[in-house]
């Protein structure tokens, strides 16, 4: 059997020799101190200076960090609040609020301190909004809390500042992921440069300088055989996790001792004390020393050539191979203690299913939980390669080696885009930039001017980012009608595919090629679909001094979920503009009926679907424009769309299609049965409209009842931008209260000429002046809600009116939130 | 009743079939062309021409074949310059490709575009040779040029258009997607035999990072030239970065494609290139073979 390391050895060979290349790189173009981050960064440095020499050709240094302490950093003045909130949830949780604090002050407070034990009493969630409160809180304990963060912060800028020296980026070295670390320092010290280089990246989210040397994916890509190890990062992860706790302190910071000692248990953890993995480490160095100084041609070619192993040992282990490949338990990190195994523990008394799911690396679970035949099966599942039956038959890895690409002018995979226009250069303009615009590019785009001015036509086809080779103008002098000028474009060239993009509609860039990837796919072909359609928006638009305004999009025809003949039958539901099909059924038909003025394409969407199926594409891909809106010219004239501008041509034709079709002999029987059948249902649908519509009619003049009493309700309810009448007698009444009471002269002396004003509380601005002078006197009502009120103005959180001194919320809503139109918030009411 | 059916794209279908530059550009079908350049060239101020494959044209030999060749040429002098050296070929091509890998992956984007440069690419490749870059990348840089230039022939059909745009007073200009600095861009096409004294500017995404394919350069261009972008016209091989993108930017272009025979051999040459650096495993070079 292969050994660990025969598989290992030549991939973190080349992780390693990249890594040296890439930092090198980085240097040169900007003088740059080289931090590896623990814990990971230890082992990594170790087996760098293996392979590099101790003399590395840029200047590096060891550095001290974990997501936590970059969290207390970001803490401080929260200076990054958003970021390092998110990443702790992330690792707590629903933890209560006094367990996240705990773990932040694990180190730093004495258990019994009381500041302590009134933190961790908080039991309500652990969310942002609270814990921002919280942070800015000003009782004993939230200060004290504070402090500890922003001396970490205080902290780690010294020791940055330290490490950059006169350099002038830092580069992070670390196992990778997800570059939390990077984000979270570049955010809370926007001022110095970072860059990160990590084994691997998996994150969707996008980041400046930061880099992946083995793979970057957040899931395994057939083809990519290096993307396995997102499937079981966890192996690289233990390879080069020391055997000591992660270091959660800040040098020189609240817990200066504790960050010293974390430190030095990490860079003093010695790998031969560990188990399997670390044995496995070991092995890697030793392949290191021995390989370091062969040429990186074979360092690369070894390395590919192990890929392939690992990544079907990581994909499909055999029950043998686990142990080996596992890695060692997960310590937790983030202020907790404890180990998370890789795979569990076959008899823990939960079932196969539950320890898959929970497993670390699923497809090493499967391999022990099941037999061979079944367990491949699931694993390719669970790494997204599906179950088809090639993937039971044999895992032959790679993949790499694609089909022979087509040609650029492939006859397989062409579309025809046929045009039909007619002096509507505004229209045919937008046509032209929809087209222009698809990602897949293997289509011919065929103009009919139907007995237009064909210079306009042909001034847009100059202008046109389209390859020429890929454009047939197809001009008649007078016009033969939508069918037949139809026909005349299909026919003009030779593709697979056809679809009718007509001069008013548009697509979404990538509707040709999820059209044409579907049509393609294997599923769809043995499903028999010869044509696919996708969802549409319906664009209402104008057009007014020869520009289109569009008013507004709303789906069209949301309730289609798929395409039925017998749906079809009862009318036509998609416009042509959605709807990709394949050329040999048009051939069957013969094309579009020319001598219907209108119907023609439900007439023709019947007798495809006699023929063939239409599959359906669940995304809005495509644009049905109508210019319904405005008047004269834009909704009567050329711009006319012909379903509004013909309404009554339809009535008229509607029975014409339907005859034709049932004694068309070329079809089959029982399309006749379903237009039958359709005609009934459209009776129906018929009556249901006329119910609707008188229910929709009883519905809006309850509504117009109901929206009278709300009215009156609102009316009844308390003003904004005024002072309540409770919160004015509040204030009489304390201001009253206090002149009577005992007070120090110096207070009364403040409230005695201000009682005389009181009957000016209305005007804003002696009201202020009120509530700033006698704020001492006035205390916040019970049924003032401090809460919600801070909630609502994150402005006054770090200000005076959030408790400092006499000054409370209440005097800030006294004071500043009528004014501003704040509804008064109240407890219990 | 009459329909005529006008197909578009001649002169770029008929260079594309054509088995190579010659049997195109040495025939009178280039009359059209020439006609089509006339009318265009009369609407603008200033006439823009791509490099690669435009004005120098290659042979039938991949992008992987030329750096292997370079690569050779640079173990030949490597070896002039210290006996002792053992560099293998293979060694050297796969540093190429692997640094020039590395520099785009790590050159900071501008406004979405990212270019390696070359002075970096060869830094790279020369430090994980574990050489010193004294003399060793002047050796890479000589080399790699000479193999370029030996490789590149100017194109006589081009200059005459270009002879033609400064006849008619037109400002003439050179625009390249390229790793390579616009001075050396510049020698390389004074190797080749065309004076670059008629050539106003010659702008390379290597200087500007931004590229003709993402239409920013040609924005850049204009702006430097002062000059409206319906008043210049681009020609050039590359379909998205020659064509599209000019005319999405409000460029006149015209396409002029590589002929789809040499397109084949330069896949089959990147094939066989592939399969020879194969040892006892496949050597897959992170490179892209030539997109037919
Ligand atoms: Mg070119």
């Amino acid at each position: 059997m292969t050994k660990p390391v025969d598989v290992l050895g030549p991939i973190l060979l080349h992780w390693i020799a990249q890594l040296d290349r890439k930092l090198r790189f980085l240097d040169a173009r900007d003088p740059a101190k080289v931090l590896f981050c623990t814990r990971a960064g230890k082992r990594i440095k170790q087996q760098l200076d293996l392979y590099a020499g101790p003399d590395l050709a840029y200047e590096a240094a060891d550095f001290g960090i974990s997501r936590i302490s970059a969290v207390k950093a970001g803490l401080g003045y929260l200076k990054d609040f958003d970021l390092a909130f998110r990443v702790s949830q992330e690792s707590f949780g629903g933890t209560p609020m006094g367990d996240v604090c705990a773990a932040f002050l694990k180190n730093f407070a004495a258990p019994h301190d009381p500041r302590l034990q009134e933190l961790k009493a908080l039991r309500g969630e652990f969310r942002g909004d609270n814990f921002r409160v919280l942070l800015a809180a000003n009782d004993e304990a939230s200060r004290w809390f504070r402090d500890y963060f922003e001396k970490s912060h205080d902290a780690l800028c010294r020791q940055i500042e330290a490490l950059k020296g006169d350099k002038s980026q830092l580069v992070l070295v670390d196992t990778g992921w997800k570059g939390s670390i990077q984000r979270m320092l570049q955010a809370t010290f926007p001022e110095e440069r970072f860059a990160g280089v990590y084994f691997g990246v998996m994150d969707d989210a996008p980041m400046a300088e930061r880099y992946s040397v083995m793979f970057d994916a957040t899931g395994y890509r057939k083809g990519h055989p290096e993307t396995a190890l997102a499937v079981h990062r966890h192996l690289i992860e233990s390879l080069y996790e020391p055997l000591a706790p992660s270091v959660e302190e800040i040098e020189g910071g609240p817990c200066a001792e504790i960050a010293a000692r974390q430190m030095a248990a990490v860079m003093g953890e010695d790998p031969a004390k560990g188990a399997r993995s670390d044995q496995i480490f070991l092995d890697v160095l030793d392949y290191t020393e021995i390989h370091r100084s062969d040429p990186l041609d074979r360092i690369y070619e070894k390395s590919h050539a192990a890929m392939a192993e690992l990544e079907r040992i990581i994909l499909f282990p055999e029950p043998g191979e686990v142990a080996d490949f596992q890695g060692k338990p997960r310590s937790a990190d983030f202020g907790r203690e404890g180990f998370v195994p890789v795979i569990r523990d076959l008899d823990d008394g939960t079932s196969p299913e539950m320890r898959v799911s929970r497993s670390l690396w699923q497809p090493g679970q499967i391999a022990l939980e099941y037999p061979a035949s079944v367990a491949r099966d699931f694993q390719a599942r669970v790494v997204g390669l599906g179950s088809q039956a090639n993937y039971f038959s044999g895992y032959t890895g790679g993949g790499a080696e694609a089909e022979e690409p087509r040609g650029e002018f492939a006859w397989e995979g062409s579309v025809a885009i046929v045009t039909r226009t007619k002096d509507r250069p505004v229209l045919l303009e937008r046509a032209m930039r929809s087209v222009a615009d698809q990602s897949y590019r293997n289509y011919h785009w065929v103009i009919v001017n139907d007995g237009g001015n064909r210079e306009l036509v042909e001034e847009i086809i100059e202008a046109a980012p389209i390859d020429r080779r890929r454009i047939t103008l197809v001009s008649n002098d007078r016009s033969v009608g939508m069918e037949a000028a139809s026909n005349l474009g299909v026919r003009a060239v030779d593709t697979e595919f056809v679809v009718i993009h007509d001069d008013d509609d548009s697509w979404h860039p990538d509707f040709l090629s999820r059209c044409v990837g579907f049509l393609e796919s294997r599923p769809a072909q043995s499903a028999g679909f010869q044509g696919v359609l996708t969802r549409a928006w319906r664009v209402s638009e104008e057009i007014r001094d020869g520009e289109v305004i569009q008013h507004g999009q709303t789906p069209f025809q949301p309730w289609v979920n798929d395409v039925t003949l017998f749906q079809m039958a009862i009318g036509n539901f998609f416009a042509p503009i959605s709807f990709v099909y394949r050329r040999s059924i048009f051939d069957d038909i013969g094309g579009y009926h020319e001598k219907l003025p209108v119907l023609g394409d439900w007439r023709f969407n019947i007798e495809f679907l006699a023929r063939a199926n239409i599959g359906f594409i669940d995304e809005y891909l495509s644009y049905y424009h109508h210019r319904d809106v405005g008047t004269g010219a834009s909704v009567t004239g050329v711009y006319q769309n012909s379903v509004i501008g013909g309404r009554s041509v339809h009535a008229e034709y509607f029975p014409v299609v339907v005859n034709d079709l049932i004694r068309d002999d070329r079809l089959p029987a029982s399309v006749s049965t379903v237009l039958a059948q359709a005609h009934l249902a459209r009776i129906m649908e018929h009556r249901f409209n006329m119910t609707d519509g008188k229910l929709a009619e009883l519905e809006t003049r309850l509504e117009q009842k109901t929206a009278a009493l709300v009215e009156a309700a609102a009316a009844e309810e308390e003003p904004l931008g005024v002072l309540l009448q409770g919160d004015r007698d509040h204030l009489v009444n304390s201001l009253l209260a206090a002149v009577r009471s005992d007070m120090p002269e110096e207070r009364r002396a403040r409230i005695e000429p201000l009682i005389g004003r009181l009957h000016q509380l209305d005007d804003p601005e002696v009201r202020a002046e009120i509530v700033r002078g006698a704020c001492f006197a006035i205390p916040s009502p019970a049924d003032f809600d401090h809460i919600t009120y801070l909630k609502r103005r994150t402005d006054i959180w770090a200000t005076p009116f959030n408790g400092f001194e006499d000054l409370k919320p209440y005097h800030h809503y006294l004071i500043h939130g009528i004014t501003d139109g704040e509804r008064r918030p109240s407890s219990g009411s | 009743m009459a329909t005529e059916i006008a197909t578009y794209g001649r002169e770029e279908r008929e260079i594309y079939d054509a088995p190579d530059y010659d049997s195109y550009y040495g025939s009178p079908r280039t009359e059209r062309l020439v006609e089509r350049f006339e009318t265009l060239l009369e609407r603008v101020d200033v006439c823009s021409f791509d490099v690669f494959d435009t004005v120098l044209q290659r042979d039938g030999r991949s992008e992987l074949e030329r750096f292997g060749d370079v690569a050779a040429e640079f173990v030949r002098r490597a070896g002039r310059e210290d006996p002792e050296l053992r560099l293998s070929q293979r060694t050297c091509l796969s540093a190429r490709v692997l640094s020039a890998s590395t520099a785009y992956q790590m050159s900071p984007p501008v406004k979405g575009c990212r270019e390696g440069r070359f002075p970096e690419i060869v830094q790279n490749l020369v430090a994980s040779l574990s050489l010193p870059g004294d003399p060793y990348e002047r050796l890479w840089r000589e080399a790699e040029f000479e193999i370029e230039a030996a490789q590149l022939r100017g194109a006589p059909f081009i200059e005459n258009l270009i002879d033609l745009a400064v006849a008619r007073g037109k400002t003439v200009i050179f625009i390249s997607d390229m790793y390579l600095p616009g001075e050396d861009i510049a020698r390389l096409v004074e190797a080749c035999g065309i004076g670059t004294g008629k050539v106003a500017r010659i702008f390379s995404s290597a200087d500007t990072v931004v590229s003709k394919r993402s239409g920013l350069l040609y924005d850049h261009v204009c702006a430097e030239l002062e000059v409206a972008p319906g008043k210049m016209l681009h020609l050039g091989d590359s379909l998205e970065g020659d064509f599209i993108a000019a005319k999405r930017r409000g460029l006149e272009a015209i396409h002029l494609p590589v002929p789809r025979a040499l397109m084949q051999k330069r896949l089959e040459s990147h094939r066989s290139m592939l399969a020879g650096l194969a040892g006892e495993d496949p050597l897959p070079l992170p490179i892209g073979a030539p997109v037919l």
